[in-house]
């Protein structure tokens, strides 16, 4: 609940997603000029893109090529490095992210101070480094790069109904908000309508709302 | 212009548009806001009326207001947007089921027909396309519309703008231009294209990357100069 003097953001993501790993990295560097708090939320894509009847991207041929572009743009002003990993289509429809999305959600659960590094671990294997992420062993090897304490117990917890069952609530939370793709972000403040942002170039409007002025990329 | 900059070729930034699309609608607003500081880097704005019907039927693509819940945050996110580049916007509850159905090809051949005979009509004239769309809910479809936007806008050659919809050249000019985006990779509007000589194109979809194109060119992003409206 927002209160008078806090608002907050709900930033709903799914490390599947290159748009989702932009967005996270560009808040993240206005995360201490925001006078908001960000909750970083990790929710199932897929599931929400076949419950909206909406089509992933490349269902559209000619998206794919533009993607390849507009990420390598976008990630270079933000002062990202991204590299088209070399399968991308069996990232997508295959591999998936459920694995480490619901250790995620067990990190969020347990240990919540993991929760930004492990995300970004994850997203910048799949989307930096072409390193694998579907795997227990991969998740293995985030906690160990990590030194995430008690990494098998929370592996264990991963995979229990409790933490299924969150992951499917934060998914459902996200879609009966409104979301059909991510990263879906939310503004709540106090005394005003909730506010929904789509996509990984919405924070010059976020500033706005907020009052902060939007100065591009602050790394580096 | 200084010397040094006649000599040099300047950059252009091509943006597709059509009245179809409210997302154009911002994109084309907000990148005229910086079209001086533009100019001042020898970046040269081009408007090109392009159909949007033709890029969606090109590239398989589909208009977003075929997801429900798209077209229930595009209610919500135009209301947002619009505020925040200060432009006038009512939501048009006939939008999915008229304006979409009824497409945009006249409206682009007069567009094209005015950018290429009366270019400096071109601009009031998307506009009032726009606010027939977008404030006064009224149709763009017909010719009868086609000239109660030019009497809006002053334009006396309504007549000649409307007869050169029919002709060859003008609906050949709007075939090309659309041709043109789509062999770019345009499969949605609004489309951008950076033309830096020498270099690879850089293309852009969409109104919310303007503070990225703004910086492919040199310029800082400093909002949405609501002065210059």
């Amino acid at each position: 609940m927002a209160n008078n003097s806090h608002p907050i953001i709900n930033f709903y993501f799914d490390v599947i997603s290159q748009y989702s790993f932009i967005g996270f990295e560009s808040i993240l560097q206005y995360e201490k000029r925001l006078p908001a708090k960000i909750n970083f939320i990790p929710f199932f894509l897929g599931a929400t893109i076949v419950e909206t009847k909406n089509r992933p991207n490349i269902a559209c041929p000619a998206k794919l090529p533009y993607m390849k572009q507009d990420i390598q743009i976008a990630s270079r002003y933000w002062g990202l490095t991204m590299k088209w990993p070399n399968n991308f289509e069996e990232r997508i429809f295959k591999l998936g992210s459920i694995k480490p999305q619901r250790f995620l959600t067990a990190l969020k659960h347990e240990n919540p101070s993991f929760l930004v590094p492990a995300a970004r671990e994850f997203a910048s294997r799949s989307w930096s480094f072409d390193l694998p992420i579907h795997k227990e062993e991969n998740i293995r090897e985030v906690c160990s790069k990590l030194e995430i304490p008690d990494s098998e117990k929370l592996i264990e917890f991963s995979k229990s109904d409790e933490i299924k069952k969150e992951y499917q609530r934060a998914t459902e939370e996200a879609i009966e908000s409104g979301a059909f793709g991510a990263p879906w972000i939310i503004l709540k403040q106090h005394g005003k309508e909730d506010l929904k942002f789509w996509g990984s170039d919405r924070l010059p409007y976020i500033c706005n709302e907020l009052g902060v002025e939007f100065k591009g990329p602050l790394k580096g | 212009m200084t010397a040094n900059k006649l000599l040099k070729i300047p950059t252009f930034i091509d943006l597709y548009f059509d009245v179809i699309s409210p997302y154009a609608w911002i994109g084309f607003e907000g990148i005229l806001r910086y079209k001086e500081k533009l100019e001042e880097k020898n970046v040269i704005l081009r408007l090109k009326p392009f159909f949007l019907g033709g890029i969606l039927n090109l590239s398989g693509n589909i208009s977003p207001v075929m997801v429900p819940a798209k077209a229930k945050y595009m209610e919500n996110d135009l209301k947002m947007v619009t505020k925040y580049w200060g432009l006038k916007f009512d939501m048009n509850p006939k939008f999915s089921t008229e304006t979409i159905i009824k497409q945009t090809l006249l409206p682009q051949r007069f567009l094209t027909a005015v950018e290429q005979h009366f270019p400096d009509y071109l601009i009031p004239a998307a506009r009032e396309f726009w606010k027939r769309i977008w404030e006064t809910h009224q149709t763009i479809h017909t010719e009868t519309d086609l000239k109660e936007v030019a009497k809006s806008i002053s334009l006396s050659d309504a007549e000649k703008c409307i007869e050169l919809t029919k002709s060859e050249a003008i609906k050949n000019l709007l075939k090309q231009r659309t041709a043109e985006a789509f062999k770019s990779g345009a499969f949605g509007a609004p489309w951008f294209i950076i033309r830096k000589n020498g270099k690879p194109n850089h293309c852009f979809w969409g109104s919310d990357r303007i503070h990225i194109i703004l910086n492919e060119c040199g310029v800082d992003f400093i909002g949405p100069l609501k002065s210059k409206i």
